[in-house]
């Protein structure tokens, strides 16, 4: 492998993991992706087709529209077929936010306005949006000169202006909010959320509203509080993705989880069943080393991320691989009883994971090596070399929390592969970019293994 | 005649039922958590039946409290403005010259160094960012990277294997609350100007590849290395108690009707130290009412009276009264004795 090619695959291994990880923007990760963009745009494009998160994906999206100069028809239409399917994925007050940011660093080219013409002409409630994101669809809709319904224009530049009530019943809605209280409940959460709290009401009496009118998410959502405030209703937990329902565990006291086990052993398993079938890949002898120690839990940008995941693949593993051992830093007895407290004293644990059988083993952890530093990576180090010959360990680190000055999620070392992973849901694709990382797999097979993920959109497809 | 013994004889703090779990090292520092089993009993630290909550250790006093709220203050003016910290803190750790020595030299390097990347291209197109953020980004590092033990109750802290400092708080719950800022204040000045909390290189490290030869051998080494850590705490107790400056305070009359007891303590700076003053007054309620630290230079070290300070800080409460009878004689001689010349926080009357 020559030089370029070795920096080319440095190059696209730490973007790609920094699209799993990264969910703050800073300027550091702003730089990183205007460096791929500019050097590997074709790739840059396709990876908008990846189970990456939202954050990076509408980072792309920008990085796209801003520089649209000098690239052919083909490669056009082909990043526009995937902006837009992006922008229907993608939560949409993270698409407002991008299209505000957009403007207000003053892009405003042909094909940046069309984008943003086209997504809000095709949604179905602008009303609803013109109220939620009132100040960011204004400066939207000024700065791109889109032509909305009058009312709608109205609502969101002139205001009321003596108009005594409004055709749109949303927007009536919400002027009858401050003659009455009880046209709150009529609103959708996301408004009348903020009006409660405006108006001095009471969360329980506001629960009580409104339970009926949640959306699904909403209801996983509130799921706690709503348990919290004594408001009887249906346990939505049932129905939340692994990762939120591992959240939703750890927000509580381990002794009231333990309290509740059953309930919260259905409740992982159900998500990690629902998981296991989506994920493809199947794993033989798994030693799985989970980091609960303090810092698992008080990490500023991704609070209990660390050991959330950890939890996640507890659960998930077991349904895709033959046999499963778990390692913690500070052993608890069952995995609901896990509590983030401790120093993070990983190398006894990795060694102990190393000194079974198990031939992959992942360890799930910040990175953050404070009793025996550079432990893990010694403990790997020595088993390779004092590995019988023709048994091979593959060994990964997954680390949720992003390092912004690195450029990439914190390593242990150079002997043990660390990808970014902060959804058990992206596990798949992690494993396939570490295998990149590690260098069994070509740029070129990357690409090809890009393209038929991205098979999934069939117009996707007709266009390349 | 037996001598009388002073007051600090009877009360030293033990550190009975106390141990080291664990440390933690971030290049040249190091912390030792300090864990205790039960809550700080009447036992550690007890004055003839009074309850003392509150201990604060360091090279150059002691605070004693039993005011329930006054951790909480603390605190509270940690975290509504980080970066006016009260005195009590901003002391904790005093670098000696052969500190100063390596920060100088950390911060030299520090500037030089180039700025972390993965390929040399984005070597060479990364523009540094800000070194605020920088500086913060780090701040908050070393606050995830110290970690906190069940039940901790305080930590011993080191730089280049010196013991700098030991804080003790009474409960888990008041070390939790201070702990971020401990780290902060304690070293993370001195991490932002350097590069003392670098990565170990590793050749520095203690246990090298070469030395091992298969895996149980590693865990038997660094059992045995973690077991070292434990020798940290006799390490503290073999510490002579001269060289935390203690010192008991004369006893003074007490005026009828005072409030405060004849009994004070007061700290005062050892001989050999010249750059810093600490000076506290705890009553025989142990509450503090009277605290005042002073930097010394060569340039202003005179001798003024603490009760002309006073009035020209304009001290006009009752108490202050109360004070002037009790302290005219005394506490101006001690004053005198310790060389304090700046009156820079006074303290809760």
């Amino acid at each position: 492998m020559n030089h370029s090619d070795q920096t080319a695959r440095e190059d696209v291994a730490l973007f790609l993991n920094a699209c799993m990880a990264a969910t703050h923007v800073a300027d550091a990760l702003v730089f990183l992706h205007r460096y791929v963009c500019t050097h590997y745009r074709a790739l840059y494009a396709r990876v908008l087709a990846l189970p990456i998160n939202d954050t990076n994906r509408l980072l792309i999206v920008a990085q796209l529209l801003r520089h649209g100069r000098g690239i052919n028809a083909r490669q056009r239409a082909l990043e526009h077929t995937l902006i837009t399917r992006t922008l229907q994925e993608v939560q949409v007050n993270r698409v407002y936010r991008c299209f505000y940011d957009l403007c207000r660093a003053g892009v405003n080219n042909r094909r940046t306005r069309a984008v943003m013409r086209a997504f809000l002409l095709a949604r179905p409630d602008l009303a609803f949006h013109a109220v939620k994101y009132r100040s960011k669809l204004k400066r939207i809709i000024t700065h791109n000169h889109i032509k909305v319904s009058a009312e709608i224009y109205d609502y969101l530049c002139r205001g009321a202006q003596g108009r005594p009530r409004w055709e749109t019943p949303l927007f009536e809605r919400v002027r009858l909010v401050h003659f009455e209280r009880a046209a709150i409940y009529d609103l959708p959460l996301a408004i009348a959320e903020t009006l409660a709290a405006q108006y001095g009401i009471p969360r329980r009496r506001f629960l009580e509203h409104m339970k009926d009118r949640l959306t699904a998410k909403e209801k996983i959502r509130l799921n706690n509080s709503m348990t919290r405030e004594k408001v009887r209703h249906q346990d939505h937990l049932l129905k939340a993705p692994l990762m939120q329902a591992a959240n939703a565990a750890l927000a509580i006291p381990a002794a009231e989880r333990l309290a509740d086990r059953d309930r919260w052993e259905s409740i992982l398993s159900h998500a990690a069943k629902r998981l296991a079938a989506r994920l493809q890949r199947r794993f033989g002898k798994v030693a799985l080393v989970i980091d609960n120690s303090d810092s698992s839990f008080r990490l500023r940008d991704a609070a209990n991320r660390s050991l959330a995941v950890g939890l996640s693949l507890a659960y998930v593993l077991p349904h895709v691989a033959e046999q499963v051992r778990l390692f913690w830093t500070r052993p608890v007895s069952e995995p609901m009883a896990a509590e983030p407290l401790g120093l993070t004293n990983l190398a006894i644990p990795v060694i102990d994971a190393l000194q079974s059988d198990a031939d992959t083993v992942l360890i799930v952890s910040d990175g953050d090596e404070n009793v025996h530093r550079g432990g893990a990576d010694l403990a790997v180090r020595v088993a390779r070399c004092a590995a019988a010959p023709g048994r091979s360990i593959q060994v990964f680190h997954l680390n949720p929390t992003y390092d912004d000055a690195a450029l990439q999620p914190k390593a242990l070392g150079p002997h043990i592969t660390t990808l970014g992973l902060r959804d058990p849901r992206y596990f798949d694709f992690g494993l396939e970019c570490a295998f990149f990382q590690k260098g069994r797999r070509s740029i070129q097979d990357l690409i090809r293994y890009l393209d038929q993920v991205a098979a999934r959109w069939s117009d996707f497809e007709q266009s390349a | 005649m037996k001598a009388k013994k002073a007051w600090f004889d009877y009360h030293q703090p033990t550190l009975q039922g106390v141990h080291v779990a664990g440390s933690q090292d971030w290049g040249l520092f190091r912390v030792a958590a300090l864990v205790r089993d039960q809550a700080l009993g009447a036992g550690a630290m007890v004055r003839t039946g009074k309850k003392m909550t509150g201990p604060f250790i360091r090279p150059h006093g002691m605070i004693f409290n039993n005011d329930e709220g006054w951790w909480q203050r603390l605190t509270t003016e940690l975290y509504a403005d980080p970066c006016r910290v009260p005195d009590q803190l901003v002391g904790i750790v005093r670098f000696d010259d052969a500190a100063r020595h390596a920060l100088f030299h950390s911060y030299r390097r520090y500037n030089e160094e180039p700025l972390l990347g993965k390929s040399q291209r984005l070597q060479k197109e990364v523009t540094p960012p800000n070194p605020y953020h920088r500086g913060e980004k780090a701040m908050i590092q070393l606050v995830e990277h110290f970690e906190l033990v069940e039940n901790q109750i305080g930590a011993m802290l080191f730089m280049n294997d010196r013991l700098y400092a030991t804080l003790i708080l009474p409960d888990p719950v008041s070390y939790r609350q201070i702990h971020p800022m401990l780290v902060i204040h304690v070293f993370g000045e001195s991490y932002r100007w350097q590069g003392i909390g670098d990565e170990i290189p590793e050749e520095r490290l203690a246990i090298k590849a070469e030395d091992v030869a298969d895996l149980a051998q590693l865990k038997s080494m660094l059992q045995a290395e973690e077991r070292e850590n434990n020798a940290l705490l006799d390490l503290y107790r073999q510490m002579d108690t001269a060289d935390w400056h203690f010192r008991p305070a004369q006893a003074v009359k007490k005026p009828e009707g005072l409030r405060l007891e004849a009994a004070l303590f007061i700290t005062q700076p050892a001989p050999t130290e010249d750059a810093f003053v600490g000076e506290w007054i705890v009553d025989g309620e142990g509450n503090t009412c009277y605290f005042k630290s002073t930097l010394m230079d060569k340039f202003c070290r005179r001798q003024v009276p603490l009760l002309t300070k006073i009035e020209k800080a304009g001290w006009r409460r009752k108490t202050l009264l109360q004070m002037e009878a009790w302290t005219e004689a005394d506490l101006a001689k001690q004053c005198k004795l310790a060389g304090c010349c700046h009156l820079l926080r006074d303290g809760y009357l």
